[in-house]
């Protein structure tokens, strides 16, 4: 076990450089998971839609009851009824919704006749979406009161559709302090993130030793010796395969020490599996690597490229449902993808039945063989390399 | 045989590396094999290593074929490579015992031959040092303890020498013939023909990748047709007395420059005390006079045409 031990004596040698590495990535992971938005909403705010009312029909009970309905959800700006200005008005976002009682509406209503009033309303705006829904329902409400009201009066029609409209069901929205909807908003990023600091960290750990025994003079001064190949293979393996195990267990050491109540559910259960099938992808990633990297340089850029790249576009520092539909095609072909996913999934369990469990279960095994496949090729090269003399 | 070649051809594209090279090693022999750099000498030895693959020919260690997976054949090799093969992040001590341990599984066993290498190098004061701390000369040695610590049988120094200062050079030489005489077998290879005439037995000399001469040094000397030459410091030589000297017995080829004269002769005896009687008999003042033999570079130069540092 020549080569393993000299493995960590390599690894004590540059402890001084991967435990800044580890130090930063850390302090990176814990500040990244306390930042981040909170998802828990206690309470709702009512936004108010600036909108101009313009009738050019004459004033009436129905018409003021409508503007009164929609008084309680918008707030109303005087406008000229000029056309350029009415433009100019939803450009500069004055207004968002312009309401436009035509000539002759009243009288149509209540004649039973199909009346519309027009809209002017910015593109795709949800708040115009609303006021839409406001006045579909009022001209609804009123409708139905003609419809099987004879000879109603219109202030009658206005009062009922003020009446009905103002109903409203009661809502009490009640936490259950068992239930893990919320299963650490912060040990999620925490988790998301520890994707790019545990890819960094085995990127810059495995590539130094690598380049150590992948130097020309001493790969070829080994092969000269009468240790196998396979062997020599399975010892720096073994090195990363602990080296590995000790950054996920101090990455797991910290998790349990900030996000204690967290961690100690079954949702944590499966981020520490999760993270754990990560990891080893990710050293199959970092072996991988080594093959390639000959200098400090090239460590750098390949740290930098695969770590932040991968992160970037897998949605380990923007949630997923952010990202494009392309750049998530894209991303599918990463195993942190995967992991994120896996995560989320995760993160909004509440029933651990097999239905539930299978995806998250599909997502871990999809990043294993994503470790196996670069592994396999990794192998493959070394022994090629071995065969070359090079 | 310890070591047999024969018919080794090692091709890079359309350059011919080795060409149907064959020689033989002897137990007990520093071998020695000398050429110009891009001769083939390096490609020759990491053939026979197994560091790369040959396109024809047959390679024996120990009588037996040797191949990448020769693992009983590679424990009894030593192999000091041209290029210093040892980590910057391991100290002196603890690179060879990296290298030891790859032959040697048993700790104790391996810290008495660790201990006996850095003795053998002269590097015990530098055991605790990183080689980056190490001088060209020092490193040189510690390259050297790393190859030869597990007492190989044969030992394989590829330009040990390489951009070492003199002394280290001597002490390197010295430590090679103590080697030897402790029973290891040695290929060496270099392109100073100095070092190999003064520590090898045999000599192969190689040129563009083939075998161009070989034998002992006194056997490749007598393959070519010069003999001594001799130098005099004189002035004032004539015309006449020239011509006189170059028709003294013996005498190839003559030059002087007003200052010193010198003499190349062919094979023959005695040729210097017949030039100073002739230079006793013509009354000429003469300084200093010396004979050298004919060297490596000699022998190199008449086959090739070529001088040998070229």
């Amino acid at each position: 076990m020549q080569v393993f031990k000299t493995y960590f004596r390599i690894i004590k040698k540059n402890m001084g450089q991967i435990s800044i590495y580890i130090g930063v990535f850390l302090t990176l992971a814990i500040l990244f998971s306390f930042s981040s938005p909170s998802k828990d909403l206690d309470n709702f705010m009512q936004a108010k839609t600036r909108v101009a009312f313009i009738n050019e029909d004459e004033h009436s009970p129905l018409i003021d009851g409508l503007r009164d309905y929609l008084k309680d959800y918008s707030v109303y700006v005087s406008l000229e009824n000029d056309t350029q200005k009415l433009q100019d008005a939803l450009f500069f976002r004055d207004v968002e919704y312009i309401v436009k009682i035509p000539k002759g509406f009243t009288a149509d209503i209540m004649e039973g006749k199909d009346a519309k009033i027009g809209k002017i309303t910015v593109s795709e705006s949800t708040n115009g979406i609303y006021t839409d829904m406001l006045v579909n329902k009022y001209l609804s409400t009123v409708k139905m009161y003609l419809t099987y009201y004879n000879n109603i009066t219109q202030a009658e029609l206005a009062e009922k559709a003020a009446d009905d409209l103002k109903v409203a069901t009661h809502v009490q929205i009640k936490r259950d302090e068992n239930q893990n909807s919320k299963t650490g908003d912060n040990a999620i990023y925490f988790f998301n993130y520890l994707a790019y600091a545990i890819t960094s960290i085995l990127l810059l750990g495995v590539t130094s030793i690598m380049m150590v025994f992948n130097n020309k003079n001493i790969r070829r001064r080994t092969l000269c010796s009468p240790i196998k190949n396979s062997s020599l293979n399975m010892q720096i393996i073994l090195g990363n395969i602990i080296y590995a195990a000790a950054c996920w267990g101090l990455m797991m050491v910290c998790n349990f020490l900030l996000f204690r109540d967290d961690m100690f559910t079954l949702n944590g259960l499966y981020f520490c599996i999760n993270s754990l099938v990560f990891t080893v992808m990710a050293l199959c990633l970092a072996f991988f690597a080594g093959i390639f990297v000959k200098s400090s340089n090239a460590q750098s850029s390949v740290t930098n490229v695969l770590g932040l790249g991968l992160s970037f576009i897998s949605g380990v520092f923007v949630p997923q449902e952010f990202l494009s539909k392309a750049v998530l095609d894209i991303a599918k072909f990463t195993p942190a993808y995967w992991y994120v996913k896996a995560n989320n999934e995760i993160s909004n369990l509440t029933n651990f039945n097999i239905e539930n469990l299978t995806p998250i279960f599909q997502y871990m095994l999809i990043e294993l063989c994503f470790g196996a496949a670069l592994l396999s090729v990794a192998l493959v090269l070394t022994k090629r390399k071995q065969m070359n003399g090079s | 045989m310890v070591v047999s070649v024969n018919n080794l051809v090692k091709r890079y594209g359309d350059l011919v590396a080795t060409d149907h090279l064959s020689f033989e090693v002897k137990e007990g022999e520093i071998f020695g094999l000398l050429g110009p750099n891009g001769s083939g000498k390096t490609t020759a030895i990491n053939c026979i290593l197994s560091l790369l693959a040959y396109d024809k020919g047959e390679i024996n260690i120990f009588d037996k074929p040797m191949a990448p997976d020769e693992y009983g054949i590679k424990k009894d090799i030593g192999v000091i490579m041209q290029d210093v093969a040892v980590f910057d992040e391991l100290t002196v001590y603890e690179n060879i015992d990296y290298f030891c341990g790859l032959y040697i599984s048993d700790k104790a066993t391996r810290k008495g031959l660790v201990e006996e290498a850095i003795e053998f190098v002269g590097i015990n004061d530098f055991r605790r040092f990183y080689p980056k701390k190490l001088s060209g000369g020092l490193l040189r040695r510690l390259n050297i303890a790393c190859g030869i610590a597990h007492k190989p049988k044969l030992i394989i120094l590829d330009e040990p020498t390489v951009a070492v200062d003199p002394q280290s050079r001597n002490n390197i030489l010295d430590g090679i013939k103590k080697l030897n005489n402790e029973g290891a077998t040695i290929i060496y290879t270099s392109h100073y023909m100095e070092e190999v005439e003064q520590l090898c037995s045999k000599i192969v000399i190689m040129d563009k990748g083939k075998i161009i001469a070989a034998g002992t040094k006194e056997e490749l000397m007598a393959m070519i047709k010069l003999g001594e030459r001799i130098t005099a410091e004189i002035f004032n030589l004539s015309a006449d007395n020239l011509k006189k000297i170059e028709r003294l017995p013996n005498v190839n080829s003559i030059k002087y420059d007003e200052k010193n004269l010198f003499i190349k002769y062919s094979k023959g005896r005695h040729n210097l005390n017949t030039l100073l009687d002739f230079f006793r008999d013509n009354e000429i003042t003469y300084g200093r006079v010396y004979s050298e033999q004919p060297t490596l570079n000699d022998v190199f130069l008449e086959i090739t045409g070529k001088e040998l540092r070229d």
